[in-house]
Formats: structure tokens, C-alpha cells, sequence
């Protein structure tokens, strides 16, 4: 019952800072310098234009006003229309955004299963030459642009072998697989090396903790050690290194969706910027907003289920 | 508007991996094999995958006639009144059954070709161009982005009867079929959007082209099927056309080389570099593009006409075409770059000479040299590269050059109003220009800043409003002697667009501004 | 060394070396350590912290931390009647066990204690899950945890110090081992709490014959508990005895030092003494008699002299070569 409890009160806790998200997302039109309505309309759009969109969008009313309407409409669901593809904007959303959570999901997904042997390994066979292997290979990962990783994986894996396609998503669960392996392996290969990092420092810190030497102590070693003892307890600070590589999955997952032709949110907020469609790049800013807060918010909860010492009151 | 393209590393490493891996592929005998043992035969239902830069944003012409998935995808769906010739050179009737204007070009007769129809089975009539026409010649929003195109030149549209409509200019125009017609965005739209209000038709858009659209997911792919009423089905060599979005311009050669892709527009200018595939043929332009050091000529240090004459004969123009364009390109032989009508190639020839540039420099106001500030668009990486590159040739006559990299909207917004002294940018065909007046399309493009002080905004305004042929041929010459001074700017160099297809598709035909009329191409 | 002893050693260490190479230059915390450790018996190792105590115990259970290794000498071990190399790998949770300093860092944050307890079971004797979980509660009570059937489904982190560390002891009993070597295993602890859980300890040994090895730096706690005890300075052991001898006729100025330095409750109150000097940085020992630059007796050949533990009665060794040490084996 604390566990249920405890949820209700951590999603209570994050409601002002959905607010928050809101608020800012909603001055971004506002910081942004110049006229937001000449900034939709272009420098060459004349005054009466400027006035009669300023007028439709009602951008005069006062700033509070503005927001209480912004804020109202986003909780009603009404993120506005984009100007461009005359969509409203949730409809664009709702296409896209299942392709970014593929991305992201399989991206995780996939660089954990390269990070926790890796990093287990370098941990265990520290300063051995599995351990700089891995230490200079994940530089490497790390100082790769992914962009370059995806082009060469898609000129040195999907053109020979034909059996990833070069662009797009697909339309079934099979082709969907298919089409994500490459734009998750390259968005995977910029996250692991930073999990490894983590996670084998984590580990070393673990398996020289006194919890491990007394677990040896009784005996207890091989794989039973390190499945019981060290990785429930080098992973706790993987949880929340996941939960602050979001952003900068986000980040990559704009890159990597433009280099394979992605139809998500990421490559929908390049076009927005370019194209100046300011409803469509709130509502993905606004998205993208509320799914760092939420995994910051799934990553305290899994935290709190695993770790016995998270007070659940 | 030039897209930023690639980083050259990047590129210089794919080019070469790209040639090994294609004669790879070759040996191991992996590409994917033509399948010429079954012919296609007509009743075989035929399918293209266009690979463009961008997805369809919008059907609406004014908003995606920059995309190049727009400019090839609009003209699908809507059926354009006329369009230019592949050389440019004249145009064609598409809708337009004839064209016609008066003796003293004060109207212009458009009639329509009979029983055509709407997707949905109405049929098209003049009510309906005219309500197109009143679109555009009602939407100043949108005028500059459309480059030119003129709806100040549309005064009224009159119906004269069911087919056929009169178009009045503000005053007598020889030059109204091409500025106004000839363009995709004037796809015939049905009257009133067919009932629906403007946002509802645009979500869901239905016109009288060639095919009508199954889906679309804006910019990323849209599905086009051919429409069984259209009137030209010779024009109709497909079933159905995909437009697909890809940003990546080494992801639209490898989409081309896997046979993912049957066409890809715009890709990068060295793409025969990169293609490693005898399955892939390329389709390189004539230049239609040129890069500018464009300046305010009516401030100092631009308006001393021997300062500028110094900057023109200091700029190395062969090691910017090295350095900033991969050398991939043309020296500038025109202003206006010489695949497109109105060029005046070889008027002039950029001169490197450091001596002349001295001795002009001598008899300017600043013989001991002086400085300005450029911009360039941040991120832009070709011209920024450039941009250092004039900075050290204009170095070697002691002036100093800042350059300022500023994010597109700030750039643009400086850049219009004229708050600059110098900037780095060009000249792009995005569409067909109106015929041989280029000049009109510069000046209400608002190259220039603040063009209006200089005595060729006299011209233009004559062009625009009277399009009498000899004052436009005298606005030209004078145009090129004044950029022959370095009057507005002074060239670069030249750039030219690249497509490519599978070499099964035949008739694929690409006009200097790098469209492509998919439907007329034939497996 | 062996003849004549009443009782069969348990364990007898001999030369145990352990150094540290710490970018190149080499330490030796742990030199020269010989001893043995009889069936039955609790020895208590006392000496100054870094006198290399821990390092010993670690080393005979083959836990040294990274960078720590054992470098040279043997340990044997009885089994029956036959005496044999000690593999700490085999040996570890079967017939030894180790009880830490630190039982709020020593057990698993992540384990509910029960899972704690009944491990060594499942691990080294093959009992089934549930029956362990049973044998776990069972020990609980042994170890005098009041409320077991309820704090078995704890979490360490939810028990007070003394309570884990009765955990601790409950997890090394589990092993079944005869052998507990126990690293200070009060110092953390209350005061009030320190006698319960010595008490603990000296109760199990004697309901279940354990052999108890008791690092600790409380010489009240040796003189109180321990039947033999050895004495360490600077990684080296330089006394040991029966601890009613060794305490009533330090064998060794050392030990002598650290009897003195023991504050005393007595009426009329004796002056707190301290040792004179600090304990020798390890990186640059001094030659012959480590303890000789805070001696008082210290004489030239002190200074060359090698270090060795001789016999000075039975069951007594010291390892000064003063005479007067020597020959009176008496206190001051």
C-alpha cells in the first residue's frame, strides 16, 4: 500500500513542473525575439498580414491571458494546428511520436545489451587488456558523430547484406523491427560508452565494497556473486544515469532519425524549425519536456521498488 | 535558398569507401539484380519511390514550393495551368488548352481544356482557375516566397465562359504567361475548396492532376495513385508515386544503390563520386545556382566604386571553388548563373590580380586599407568556409574582414532590412524563372537589401510594370555592366543540381533548377 | 615447533608476507608473520591501527583487496590428523568464516536478512530455499535476535547496529564453519552493545566449539576473553603468549608500551601514559627492531638485528633481544 501511496505522491509531486514545462514551452514564442506573428509570416509579409494573424492568434491579449489559454487548450488535448500541413498538431504527434519510442526503447534496449557485458567485463578484468579494449573502444563510440556511424552502418551493413532498409519505418511489426535495428544500434552506440564508463566504475566500486567481500567470505562466488551481489547494486546508479542520458537521447535520436529517414518527432522538429510551423515545435518541445520529466519520475519509482533504503513515505 | 549540404570529411571519406564498397558489392555479386528475364508488360501494375530532401510539407504551392517533394509532388496532384519546357526556354499548357494574349498584351485569354475533372468527378471549369488566380493575386503573405511570382501582376480575373477566363494586368505585360503561369503553385484547386473550409481541404486535398493522393504523413512520405480521368494519360506512366523524405543526402544514394529508391532528387553535387553502382544513373544540371559576396553599395566602404573594383580583382575565385565548394562547381561567368534564360555567359570573367587590386585600392578612400563585417548564416558550412578564405585574400590589401555567423532568421531579417555592410549569398533557381526578365525575380526576391537606391530599381520597376521586351533586354545589360562594377555583389561561383535514377527508369528528364516531371518518365 | 604441545594446532601460519606495490614502491604491511591457532581456543591479535591485523585475517581468507598481495610464507590447516596447505578459496564459508568491522557497510543494502542467512546454507551445504529461510530464522534466535519470524523479512538498512552485526554472526554460523576470524567486531558499535555481542561470541564458541581468531586494539577485551594472544607491530608479531603471562610479564618493551598506555580506572587514578612516538610509516621501516626508535631499552644491535620470536618460556616467544627482556621476561 506505501508503494501505491508512494507513486500517487511522486506523480502529485511532479504536477508543478508539468506547469512549469508548460509555462516554458508557452514563452518560447514569446522569448523568441521579433513579432512571433512575423516570425510565422516571414520578414517580406506585409503589415495588414502580420495584423490579421497577430489578431487570429491573438498574440495581443495580455501575457497571462495568453497563457491561461495555452495552458487550458494543452489540457484539453489542444496543442493548436500546424500551419503548414493545416494538421492539428496532436494528430502530427500521434503519428510520429511511436516511432521516436521505438527508437528510444530499442536504442536502450540495445545499448545495455552491449553496456552490462562490456562493463562487466572491463570491471572484472580490470587494467587487463579486455579492460583498455573496451575503455578505448567506447572512446571511440563516444567521439563518433552518430549521423557518420549510421551512414557507414547503412553503406557497410544495410547495402551489402539487403537485409535493412535504407529508409523509413515500414508499415508492419516485423518491417518496423527491421527498420529500427540500424537507427538503435547507431543511437545505441552513442549511449553505451557512457554506460560502460558508469557501470564498470560502478562495478569496481561494488565488487571491492564490503557487502561483496563479506558475500565471498561465506563462499558464495562464481556467477551467483556477481547476479546477486554486484549487478543488483551496480545497476542502481545505471537507473538513474538512464534517466539523465534522456535528454541526450533525445538529442540523438533527432540526428539519428534524419540520417535514416525516420518519420518521428525528432526529424519533425528539423522540419518544423526550418519551416517556421511554431505550433508543431512547442508541441514536440512540449513532448519531449514531459517525457524527460517522466522518465526522471519512472526512474525515481523503479528506484524506490528496488532499493529497500528509498523511504516510500 | 541553399540547403546546408554536408560536412566534406564526411564526404571525402565516403567518397572513397563509396567506390570500394560499390566494386565490393560487385564482386561478391550481392546488388540487387535487374530482373530482365520477366518484361514488364502495360498491364503490370508499375510503382516509383521518389527519394527527395524533404517530405511534402504541405500540398499548398505557397507553403512547399521551396520542398523539393513539393515542387515535384504539387504538380502531381494539382494540375497546373502551364509549365516551362525542360530548356526553360518557353512553357507549355498543362490545363491550359490555349493561351493567349490581346495584341497590345493589356489581357490574357486562358482557356482550359474541356471535361476535365476533379478527383472527386466534379468537372473543372473557369470558376475554378479564377478562384485560384484570386488566391494568389490576394495573398501578399506569401508573395516572397514565391520567389517572384507575381501576384501583383494579376489585377482581375474575369470568366468569359465555362472554360475560359480573362487575366488583366496592371498594365500591358509581354511577360505574364511566364511570370504567372508557368509555375507548379498554380495547381487549380476546386472552387471554394470544394465547400470544405481552407484548413479541412489542405488536411485532406483533392485537385485534377494526374494522381490523387492514398496518404501522406507531412514531410516525411505521401502515396499518389493514378486518377483515372485525367486527360493526358500518356502522362501517366506509373500506378503510383511515393514520395519519400530523406534528409540525408548519402542515405538518397544508398536508398538509390539498394533500389529502395527509383529517384532522388538533389543530391549532392559530387555524387558521381559516391555512386558506387552501375544500376544507378545520374543526371548532373547545367549551373542554375550561384554564390555572392553580396554587398550595400550606398554605405561606406562599399560605395566607393574603386574600393569594390579592389575587392572584385582580390578575390581568388579557383581557390574558393577549391575550398569552399570541393571544387565542384563552375568559375562565375554571369550574374545570373548560366543554365537559365536571361544569362549573359562569359559577360564577365572573375579576374585574380593583386596588382590591379592594389591600384584600385590606391585610388579609392582607403589606400592604406580599412575593414567591414560579413555575415554569413551560421552553419552554412560551405559559405562560411568561404567566407575565411576572402578574408585572407582581401587580408593581402589590409582589409580587415570580420565575419559574423548568425542563425538563419536573424541573417535573413539583417539582410532585408539592409542592416549590413556585407553578406555571403546566392542565387538559387528553386523553380523555373520567369523567363528571360531574371532580373524581376532578383529584385522582388529582395536580393539586395537596400537595391532601391541604385538606378537599376528604375528598370525593374519598368520590367514589372510594362514588361515591354527592349526596356527589360536594356535593364539586363545595364544590370551586368553594374555587377561587371561589382555593383550589389560579385559572383563566386557557380553550382548546378544532381539527380539520380535506377537505370531501368528511361525519359527521366531534370531542367536546370533540378525538377523532374516523375510522371513523364517510363520504366 | 610442534613438539611437546598439548593440544594439535588448528591452524599454523608460517612467514606470511603481504605487500602493497603502489606505483613501484613496495610495501609491506603484513611481514614475517608466524603463528598457531589451537583447536578451541580464542587468540586474540591486538596492536596499533596499520600494525597489519586486518591484512593478516584478510590474507588467511584470501579476501586482500586489489593491489594487495600475498607474497610469501604458508598457511596449513588440520584436517583429521593431516596437516595441509590451506586453500582460502575452498576453505572460505566452509571451514572459516569472518566476521567485519562494519556491519552497516558488510551486508548487501539490497537483501532482506533472512535471504542473508539462509545463503550460506543454500550455497555451501545445498539446502533447498525454504529450508534455509527456516534454518535462517532459527539462527536468528540463536544469536539472541528477539522478534525473529518478523525481522527475518528486514532489510539490513531497518536494524541497529548491534542487531546487524548479530546478522553478520548468525550469516558466518551459517557456513558451519569451526573457524571465526573476527576483525574488530565491536568497534563500531555501542558500548553498552560491545559486551553484549563479545558475550555472544564467547557463548557460541563454547556451545558449538568454534575457534576464535579476535583482531581487536582493546586490551581489556584480550585480557577479559582471550586464552592466548599475540601481539603485532609495524606488520610484524612481536609477542605472543598465554594473555594472562603476556599481560602480567610483557615479554616485549612493545607490549609493555601498550599495557602503559591502557587508561586505568583505578581509585586514586593513575596518569593516562601514552606511547612515546608515532607508529612507523611502513614506506621506511627502520632497520632491525622496528619498534627501536620508540624504545626506551633500544642498544646498538638492535639496530642489525633480524627479526625472529624465541622462546623465552613455554608457550612464550618474543622477538626482543634485550638481555634484560630476555632473561627476566618481567615486567617493568
Amino acid at each position: 500500500m506505501a508503494r501505491y501511496g508512494f507513486i500517487a505522491k511522486r506523480v502529485a509531486g511532479i504536477v508543478p513542473l508539468l506547469l512549469g514545462v508548460i509555462f516554458a514551452v508557452f514563452a518560447l514564442q514569446h522569448v523568441t525575439p521579433g513579432d512571433p506573428a512575423r516570425l510565422i509570416l516571414g520578414a517580406r509579409a506585409s503589415e495588414e498580414a502580420v495584423e490579421e494573424l497577430r489578431s487570429e492568434l491573438r498574440f495581443d491579449d495580455p501575457v497571462v491571458t495568453q497563457f491561461v489559454r495555452y495552458a487550458g487548450n494543452v489540457f484539453q488535448g489542444d496543442l493548436g494546428r500546424s500551419l503548414r500541413a493545416s494538421k492539428p498538431v496532436t494528430s502530427i504527434i500521434a503519428d510520429r511520436l511511436p516511432v521516436t519510442l521505438w527508437l528510444l526503447g530499442a536504442g536502450v534496449v540495445l545499448s545495455l545489451l552491449i553496456s552490462i557485458p562490456l562493463g562487466t567485463l572491463a570491471a572484472m578484468r580490470q587494467a587487463g587488456w579486455a579492460d583498455h579494449a573496451i575503455r578505448g573502444v567506447s572512446l571511440l563510440g563516444l567521439t563518433l558523430p552518430p549521423f557518420w556511424v549510421g551512414i557507414m552502418l547503412l553503406l557497410f551493413l544495410a547495402l551489402p547484406t539487403g537485409w535493412f532498409p535504407i529508409t523509413g519505418f515500414g508499415d508492419t511489426f516485423s518491417e518496423h523491427l527491421r527498420s529500427i535495428t540500424l537507427p538503435a544500434l547507431t543511437l545505441a552506440i552513442s549511449l553505451a560508452p557512457i554506460q560502460i564508463r558508469s557501470l564498470r566504475s560502478a562495478m569496481i566500486e561494488v565488487v571491492e565494497s564490503d557487502a561483496v567481500t563479506t558475500a565471498r567470505s561465506l563462499g558464495i562466488k562464481g556467477w551467483r556473486l556477481v547476479s546477486r551481489h554486484v549487478i543488483p547494486n551496480a545497476v542502481l546508479p545505471m537507473i538513474t544515469l538512464l534517466a539523465v542520458e534522456v535528454g541526450y537521447m533525445l538529442f540523438g535520436a533527432v540526428v539519428v532519425e534524419a540520417t535514416f529517414s525516420l518519420p518521428g518527432l525528432g526529424s519533425e522538429m528539423i522540419t518544423a524549425v526550418a519551416g517556421r510551423d511554431f505550433a508543431v515545435v512547442q508541441g514536440i518541445t512540449l513532448v519531449f519536456a514531459v517525457m524527460v520529466v517522466a522518465i526522471h519520475l519512472l526512474a525515481d519509482i523503479a528506484l524506490a521498488f528496488i532499493d529497500p533504503r528509498v523511504e516510500m513515505a | 535558398m541553399t540547403r546546408t549540404r554536408h560536412l566534406i570529411g564526411l564526404l571525402l571519406v565516403l567518397a572513397l569507401v563509396g567506390s570500394a564498397c560499390g566494386s565490393d558489392a560487385d564482386d561478391a555479386g550481392t546488388t540487387a539484380a535487374t530482373q530482365e528475364s520477366t518484361a514488364p508488360t502495360a498491364a503490370e501494375p508499375s510503382e516509383i519511390v521518389v527519394g527527395c530532401s524533404d517530405g511534402v510539407p504541405s500540398w499548398d504551392g505557397f507553403i512547399a514550393f521551396e520542398n523539393d517533394c513539393g515542387a515535384v509532388g504539387i504538380p502531381l496532384l494539382f494540375d497546373v495551368v502551364a509549365f516551362p519546357t525542360s530548356d526553360l526556354s518557353d512553357s507549355e499548357g498543362i490545363a491550359a488548352a490555349s493561351i493567349t494574349p490581346s495584341d497590345d498584351f493589356s489581357v490574357l485569354t486562358v482557356s482550359l481544356r474541356p471535361e476535365m475533372t476533379f478527383h472527386n468527378g466534379d468537372p473543372v471549369t473557369s470558376a475554378d482557375l479564377k478562384f485560384t488566380l484570386d488566391r494568389i493575386a490576394n495573398s501578399e503573405a506569401w508573395s516572397y516566397t514565391l520567389g517572384g511570382f507575381a501576384p501583383d501582376l494579376i489585377t482581375q480575373v474575369d470568366i468569359v465562359d465555362d472554360l475560359t477566363v480573362a487575366i488583366t494586368p496592371p498594365s500591358p505585360n509581354s511577360e505574364i504567361e511566364s511570370l504567372g503561369l508557368a509555375h507548379f503553385a498554380v495547381g487549380i484547386y476546386p472552387k471554394d475548396f470544394g465547400g470544405m473550409s481552407e484548413e479541412d481541404f489542405w488536411t485532406n486535398p483533392y485537385g485534377s492532376g494526374p494522381y490523387q493522393l492514398v496518404s501522406w504523413t507531412p514531410s516525411d512520405e505521401a502515396t499518389l495513385e493514378k486518377f483515372d480521368g485525367y486527360h493526358t494519360p500518356a502522362w501517366q506512366n506509373f500506378d503510383q508515386i511515393t514520395l519519400k523524405g530523406i534528409p540525408d543526402d548519402n542515405a538518397r544514394i544508398l536508398g538509390l544503390e539498394s533500389g529502395e529508391l527509383d529517384l532522388g532528387l538533389r543530391l549532392p553535387t559530387n555524387a558521381s563520386a559516391i555512386v558506387g553502382s552501375d544500376d544507378v544513373e545520374l543526371l548532373v544540371g547545367d549551373p542554375s545556382a550561384v554564390s555572392e559576396l553580396i554587398f550595400v553599395a550606398n554605405t561606406p566602404p562599399f560605395d566607393d566604386v574603386e574600393f569594390r573594383r579592389a575587392v572584385w580583382y582580390a578575390l581568388n575565385r579557383e581557390d574558393l571553388l577549391a575550398g569552399a565548394w570541393d571544387g565542384v562547381g563552375n568559375l562565375p561567368s554571369a550574374v545570373i548563373p548560366s543554365a537559365l534564360p536571361g544569362a549573359t555567359s562569359g559577360s564577365i570573367a572573375p579576374v585574380y590580380d593583386l596588382d590591379l587590386a592594389r591600384e584600385h585600392l590606391a585610388k579609392s578612400a582607403y589606400p592604406d586599407g580599412t575593414e567591414f563585417e560579413l555575415l554569413v548564416v551560421d552553419g552554412d558550412s560551405p559559405r562560411q568556409t568561404a567566407a575565411q578564405i576572402i578574408q585572407s585574400n582581401l587580408a593581402e590589401l589590409e582589409i580587415n574582414v570580420t565575419i559574423t555567423a548568425l542563425a538563419f532568421a536573424e541573417f535573413f531579417d539583417r539582410f532585408t532590412t539592409g542592416g549590413h555592410q556585407a553578406v555571403l549569398w546566392g542565387y538559387e533557381a528553386v523553380v523555373a524563372p520567369p523567363s528571360d526578365i531574371i532580373g524581376y525575380y532578383f529584385a522582388t526576391a529582395g536580393f539586395f537589401g537596400n537595391w532601391d537606391t541604385t538606378e537599376a530599381f528604375d528598370h525593374f520597376v519598368t520590367i514589372q510594370t510594362t514588361g515591354e521586351l527592349a526596356t527589360k533586354q536594356a535593364a539586363i545589360a545595364a544590370y551586368e555592366t553594374m555587377m561587371a562594377e561589382g555593383v550589389f555583389a560579385i559572383p563566386l561561383a557557380e553550382r548546378f543540381w544532381v539527380a539520380g535514377h535506377r537505370a531501368e527508369l528511361s525519359n527521366v528528364v531534370m531542367n536546370p533548377t533540378g525538377f523532374i516531371w516523375i510522371n513523364r518518365a517510363t520504366r | 615447533m610442534v613438539e611437546g604441545r598439548m593440544s594439535k594446532p588448528l591452524l599454523i601460519v608460517e612467514d606470511l608476507r603481504v605487500e602493497i606495490n603502489r606505483h613501484g614502491s613496495i610495501v609491506t604491511p603484513v611481514d614475517e608473520v608466524s603463528f598457531e591457532l589451537q583447536q578451541g581456543e580464542i587468540l586474540g591479535l591486538v596492536g596499533e591501527s596499520g600494525s597489519g591485523k586486518t591484512l593478516t585475517l584478510k590474507a588467511l581468507m584470501g579476501l586482500l583487496p586489489p593491489g594487495v598481495v600475498q607474497v610469501g610464507g604458508s598457511i596449513s590447516s588440520r584436517s583429521g590428523d593431516v596437516l595441509q596447505p590451506l586453500d582460502p578459496e575452498k576453505a572460505r564459508g566452509r571451514i572459516m568464516a569472518m566476521i567485519f568491522q562494519e556491519p552497516a557497510t558488510a551486508l548487501n543494502p539490497l537483501r532482506r536478512v533472512r535471504d542473508l542467512i539462509a545463503e550460506p546454507f543454500i550455497v555451501g551445504h545445498g539446502v533447498a530455499r525454504n529450508e534455509a529461510r527456516a534454518k535462517a530464522v532459527a539462527l536468528m534466535r540463536a544469536v539472541g535476535i528477539p522478534d525473529p519470524e518478523q525481522r527475518s523479512r528486514a532489510y539490513p538498512h531497518q536494524l541497529s547496529g548491534g542487531l546487524r552485526q548479530r546478522v553478520m554472526i548468525a550469516m558466518a554460523l551459517a557456513t558451519e564453519s569451526t573457524l571465526l576470524l573476527c576483525d574488530e567486531p565491536t568497534t563500531a558499535l555501542d558500548v553498552t552493545i560491545q559486551d553484549q555481542i563479545l558475550g555472544l561470541l564467547v557463548e557460541l564458541k563454547r556451545e558449538r566449539d568454534l575457534t576464535l581468531v579476535l583482531v581487536t586494539h582493546d586490551l581489556a577485551v584480550v585480557s577479559e576473553l582471550c586464552d592466548r594472544v599475540a601481539v603485532m607491530y609495524a606488520g610484524r608479531i612481536v609477542e605472543t603468549g598465554a594473555t594472562a603471562d603476556v599481560f602480567a610479564n610483557p615479554g616485549h618493551p612493545y607490549t609493555a608500551a601498550l599495557l602503559a598506555a591502557v587508561p586505568r580506572f583505578e581509585p586514586g587514578g593513575g596518569d593516562l601514559t601514552t606511547i612515546g612516538g608515532s607508529p612507523p610509516d611502513l614506506r621506511n621501516v627502520p632497520s632491525g627492531c622496528r619498534f627501536r626508535t620508540r624504545c626506551q631499552y633500544a642498544f646498538e644491535e638492535c639496530a642489525t638485528a633480524g627479526h625472529r620470536l624465541t622462546h623465552v618460556a613455554d608457550e612464550r616467544q618474543t622477538a626482543c633481544i634485550h638481555p634484560a627482556w630476555i632473561e627476566r621476561g618481567v615486567a617493568i
